[in-house]
């Protein structure tokens, strides 16, 4: 970590009111930092009101050649661990779970952990870094597809975000930075540092790891969720050869290769849409294909591409809506108008 | 060797070939089935619906009845060489060789500046996107407009312009 100094001044959490800890979290402005962003202090909110309170702390890594969650477990164990306590405070529970994906890891941080933090080591498999894969293994419990999990009471916070509200809440730090694994290295880095400033050559490097990452340009800088900056592995890529591997891995079971067949074509059928909606971005497919495709990218352009056709459709519509009103209103217009000057007429052969 | 082949040779060809009248019978009753209406409509969800009358035909459905009843495919400008390629294949026209550029997504705007408050663009606007009342500024809903034109020309001092969509 580098230099640094207290924003706020520091905290004895444990004689704080739940609110208090949320409005500092609030004050800081914790997103979480495993992937999507969202604000810490909306899902404490959303948790805090429900029945039944669990805490779990995502320590697992998934994604190929990203390693700064372990690193920061390794490292500074005793933090995160005291987040999740913060994070049991606030919610007033004492079930915590801290998933990790190596015994060793799980084995230290047993060691110094005293309290009643249940510390699993889950099997690596590619999916149960997902939220809710995560919380099925742990909890057995399964959370509806349109819901989210902080409305049943499960708040699930990545290690670095637990760890950004230890430092906050107990020592007033802003969470400027965060530990990034860069082309193999984990390293402290600002957020918001341009990323041509930590890789000088950005040509054939990705944001984000090697899977599931998006091919950096020389304005991308260091977002509060980018956990690395990898290779891309794209770059020489080869032709399908139609293994298939890519859809074996898919763990929706979505069929990636001929999503790939129709990303590549022009033309995109209705039923893609589906299959392209229910894609999660997990990357599997793009670690399991042996010519190097990247998988995903092709998804995420059909996706983008779909979007922009369903906004031309509903513009569309709407158009042809709008104008059959004026033609409509027109028509009665005229109508009215004729009928108007008929009763006038007759009314001024009364006269005469 | 040769009487040998002869009998499944003939019962093979003679069944594939009566298949084959059957799916053809098949093909021809199912294509006169479609009712000319759907058609009319099918061809006017593939029309962008800018109601700009660029091909000659005062807005979008006009234009789709006039395609089903033997007009041209390659007249809607703001379709581009999209529109044109569908409407030949849901069509089942032949290849003709008219290549459309490339569609610009246009949206108009009123210098404000200008404006005489005299309405005339009111009329024009096939799709009901501009606003105002009489001796007052107009203006154009940006996000209602379909970039169509129409009310570029009835303006009388031609403060209409077509500018790229913010």
């Amino acid at each position: 970590m580098k230099d640094e100094n207290p924003h706020f001044t520091p905290m004895d959490w444990r004689n704080t009111s739940a609110e208090r800890v949320i409005e500092r979290v609030e004050e800081a402005k914790i997103v979480g930092m495993g992937g999507a962003g969202y604000p810490t202090h909306l899902k404490l909110r959303t948790a805090i009101d429900t029945k039944t309170r669990i805490v779990i702390a995502n320590g697992v890594e998934t994604d190929p050649d990203v390693t700064a969650d372990r690193t920061l477990l390794a490292n500074y164990g005793v933090d995160v661990l005291e987040g999740i306590q913060i994070v049991a405070h606030v919610l007033n529970t004492t079930s915590c779970y801290l998933a990790v994906d190596e015994g060793i890891l799980a084995n230290e941080l047993r060691n110094c952990s005293k309290h009643n933090i249940r510390i699993s080591v889950v099997a690596p498999s590619y999916q149960i870094g997902e939220e809710r894969v995560l919380i099925k293994a742990l909890t057995s419990k399964v959370i509806p597809a349109n819901s989210y999990p902080a409305s049943h009471g499960i708040v699930v916070l990545n290690v670095a975000t637990l760890y950004a509200i230890c430092r906050c809440v107990r020592d007033g730090v802003l969470p400027t930075q965060r530990i990034v694994t860069v082309l193999g290295r984990d390293e402290w880095h600002r957020i918001g540092t341009p990323i041509d400033s930590i890789v000088p050559d950005i040509r054939g490097i990705r944001v984000g790891s090697s899977a599931t990452g998006h091919v950096a340009c020389s304005t991308n800088v260091l977002e509060a969720t980018h956990n690395a900056i990898s290779r891309d592995h794209s770059t020489d890529s080869l032709a399908c050869i139609r293994c298939g591997k890519c859809s074996d891995a898919c763990p929706k079971d979505l069929p990636v290769e001929r999503m790939y067949d129709e990303a590549i074509s022009t033309a995109l059928s209705s039923v893609s849409l589906l299959d392209l909606n229910a894609c999660n971005d997990c990357g599997a497919c793009v670690v399991a294909c042996p010519s190097r495709i990247h998988l995903l990218d092709h998804i995420r352009q059909s996706r983008s591409r779909c979007t922009s056709m369903a906004i031309r459709d509903a513009n569309a519509a709407r158009a042809r809506r709008r104008h059959q009103t004026k033609a409509k209103r027109l028509q009665d217009r005229a109508r009215r108008d004729q009928d108007e000057r008929h009763t006038r007429m007759q009314q001024d052969h009364q006269w005469l | 060797m040769i009487q040998a082949l002869t009998i499944p040779v003939l019962v093979l060809g003679t069944t594939g070939f009566l298949l084959a009248a059957v799916v053809v019978a098949l093909d021809a009753i199912v294509a006169s089935r479609i009712p000319s209406d759907d058609l009319v409509s099918a061809v006017d969800d593939l029309l962008p619906q800018t109601q700009c009358a660029q091909c000659g035909y005062p807005g979008c459905r006009p234009y789709a009845n006039a395609v089903v009843n033997g007009e041209s495919t390659a007249l809607c400008v703001p379709g581009g060489e999209e529109t044109h390629q569908a409407l030949t294949k849901l069509l089942d026209r032949p290849e003709d060789n008219a290549t459309l550029a490339e569609p610009l997504e246009l949206t108009a705007r009123i210098q404000e500046e200008e404006c005489v408050g005299c309405g005339l663009c009111l009329d024009a606007c096939p799709v009901d996107a501009i606003i105002g009342a009489p001796q007052f500024l107009h203006t154009i809903l940006e996000s209602h407009c379909t970039g169509c034109e129409l009310c570029v020309s009835p303006c009388p001092v031609s403060c209409i312009e077509l500018v790229e969509p913010s």
